[in-house]
């Protein structure tokens, strides 16, 4: 049996007086994708700062293709782990191309690979575009596009994105949603990403993590398991409309 | 080097810059109190008298003023992407004030007895503000840039009380000396002072460009640059502290010139993009450009009196600046 991607063991963050998170543990194998659900401070954002290598933890242990996340260099790392979240508007102007090519700082420029990226995240008419002038749901895909071309096609890779769909609208939304789970399937990529929309989960995850106070209310579970009841238990406030 | 959608107006851009950078540089050897006629100049047929202008007094001055202006444009380019933050410029981190200071004091409290004389005091309080600015950074968090400009402010601040306490007891004419050393000059410096700026400007130059690509990363902030594989917190020293040094070094020998650090990576900015793999380089010729052409106009526009600088490269700055801005904002329609 191969082992699994990414493994997370009784991870706990604690800042100050305040435990962030608690005794997290799951496991994802390659081609897996996992839906975090919680509400706002729940700790979704912490738990994927502390998988891409950038919140210390308090207590356990993650461990990325077999080996521990501080045994990796920022630059063996970010071979392997792509993280998305919102980024502070552009200081300068850059255009498209420019802005995906940073996803390889320290490689030369690839352009047919930077193209196959934009295309794949269909965002190749803008490369020549500058990027600030981009809406933030355009921006986006550009973000994606930059991911993909920051992991290229390397197999048993890990996507980690916090609220990547929070500005789409639902054409682009579901578009988003099978870029990542067709390259998921294709490259062997194991994914994380946190939504506030169950539906996003139950569409294309292999499984969900339910976070409440930086505790899991429930561990990895298969995503047609989610019911009124775990989300009601997940948010704190009676959910009578779930599923649809 | 790969052809992408920036690298062709790039090549064009660099072509014409140092196109204009030769013809400005064989100008400012034609043009002066003594002038020299420009057929002398392009058949080598030259006199004693011109040979020794030549080699003695303009050589040295047009190099100085080429590795003052590609310093400064470097270390500006560089701050603005570190900080990413238009505004910044050398200046950010206090260390021309910083050298500022030390040469006021070497002049009225040592009793250092003319311009030239300066540059020890100069290069001493550019070397402190280097230092304490390194032993900040080596225990600033990760993710600390504000916190490094914070401190350049506060150095800034400083330098600046101390700067006007000291010229509070100083003489009319030690006033006059510290003023025209402050505004900038490239005029008599020997060559071994001005082979200690060259080395300064290409020890910049080398280092700046093997971080460009990991500077260009920080435009998308320091959390995205890191997990793009950045080294942030190193980065933001080895920059700070290669701009300081080279900053220094001119500063203490040429003064503080001003707005080329602004106006050249700007300029550069709004020809190529934003990339710092193409502004540094192109920065760093149209700042030399900048300070070249500014001494020949500091030379010859009330010759024989001699026009301080700095003020000249303000004056020739501004205007190209704002008339790119402008056009820029044309294009983006945000100018009728």
């Amino acid at each position: 049996m191969t082992q699994p991607l990414l493994v997370a063991e009784r991870v706990s963050v604690v800042r100050g007086q305040q435990a962030l998170l608690q005794d997290v543990s799951f496991s994802l194998g390659a081609g897996e994708i996992m839906g975090l659900l919680g509400a706002n401070g729940a700790g979704k954002s912490t738990l994927l700062s502390a998988l891409a290598g950038e919140t210390k933890l308090t207590r356990g242990e993650i461990r990325l293709t077999g080996n521990d996340l501080a045994s990796f260099t920022p630059q063996s790392l970010a071979e392997i782990r792509a993280f998305n979240a919102v980024e502070p508007p552009l200081a300068f102007s850059l255009s498209v191309f420019d802005y995906v090519a940073l996803g390889q700082p320290f490689a030369d420029i690839d352009c047919a690979a930077i193209l196959e990226a934009l295309e794949r995240a269909h965002a190749k008419q803008w490369m020549n575009r500058d990027a600030v002038s981009l809406s933030s749901g355009e921006l986006l895909r550009v973000q994606l596009a930059r991911s993909l071309y920051q992991l290229g096609t390397a197999q048993r890779c890990i996507w980690l994105l916090d609220e990547p769909f929070a500005h789409l609208d639902l054409a682009q939304r579901q578009f988003a949603l099978q870029l990542l789970r067709a390259v998921a399937s294709e490259r062997n990529w194991a994914m994380v990403f946190s939504t506030h929309e169950p539906r996003d989960v139950t569409s294309i995850c292999d499984s969900a993590l339910l976070l409440r106070d930086g505790k899991q209310v429930a561990r990895t579970i298969p995503v047609d398991s989610i019911t009124n009841a775990l989300l009601t238990e997940c948010y704190g406030v009676t959910i009578e409309q779930w599923p649809l | 080097m790969i052809v992408t959608p920036g690298n062709r107006s790039f090549a064009v851009a660099m072509a014409l810059a140092l196109a204009a950078l030769v013809f400005a540089c064989v100008l400012s050897l034609a043009v002066g109190t003594y002038p020299i006629p420009f057929s002398n100049l392009i058949s080598f047929s030259l006199t004693d008298t011109e040979m020794s202008v030549l080699s003695a007094l303009r050589s040295p001055r047009i190099a100085a003023a080429l590795a003052a202006g590609a310093t400064f444009a470097l270390a500006g380019a560089a701050m603005q992407s570190l900080f990413r933050n238009p505004l910044a410029e050398p200046g950010l981190l206090g260390v021309p004030t910083a050298a500022a200071l030390g040469a006021a004091i070497s002049l009225v409290i040592v009793g250092a007895n003319s311009a030239l004389a300066l540059w020890p005091g100069a290069l001493a309080g550019a070397s402190v503000s280097m230092i304490a600015l390194l032993a900040f950074s080596q225990r600033t968090h990760h993710g600390a840039t504000a916190q490094l400009l914070l401190l350049g402010v506060a150095l800034n601040a400083a330098a600046a009380a101390g700067l006007a306490l000291v010229t509070a007891i100083a003489t009319e004419s030690q006033l006059r000396t510290l003023a025209f050393w402050m505004l900038g000059s490239f005029a008599n410096q020997s060559w071994s002072v001005v082979g200690a700026m060259l080395i300064a400007a290409c020890v910049a130059l080398v280092v700046l460009l093997r971080d460009a690509n990991a500077l260009a990363a920080l435009a998308l902030g320091e959390r995205t640059a890191r997990m793009l594989g950045v080294s942030a917190h190193a980065l933001r020293v080895r920059v700070a502290i290669v701009s300081a040094f080279a900053i220094a070094i001119v500063t203490a020998f040429c003064g503080s010139v001003a707005f080329v650090g602004l106006a050249a990576p700007h300029i550069a900015r709004l020809w190529v993009g934003s990339q710092p793999r193409r502004v540094l380089p192109l920065a760093a010729v149209i700042g030399a450009l900048l300070c070249v052409v500014a001494d020949i106009v500091a030379r010859a526009l009330a010759a024989p009196v001699e026009l301080p600088v700095g003020a000249i490269t303000s004056v020739l700055g501004v205007p190209v600046l704002i008339a790119l801005v402008m056009r820029a904002a044309r294009v983006r329609g945000e100018f009728l």
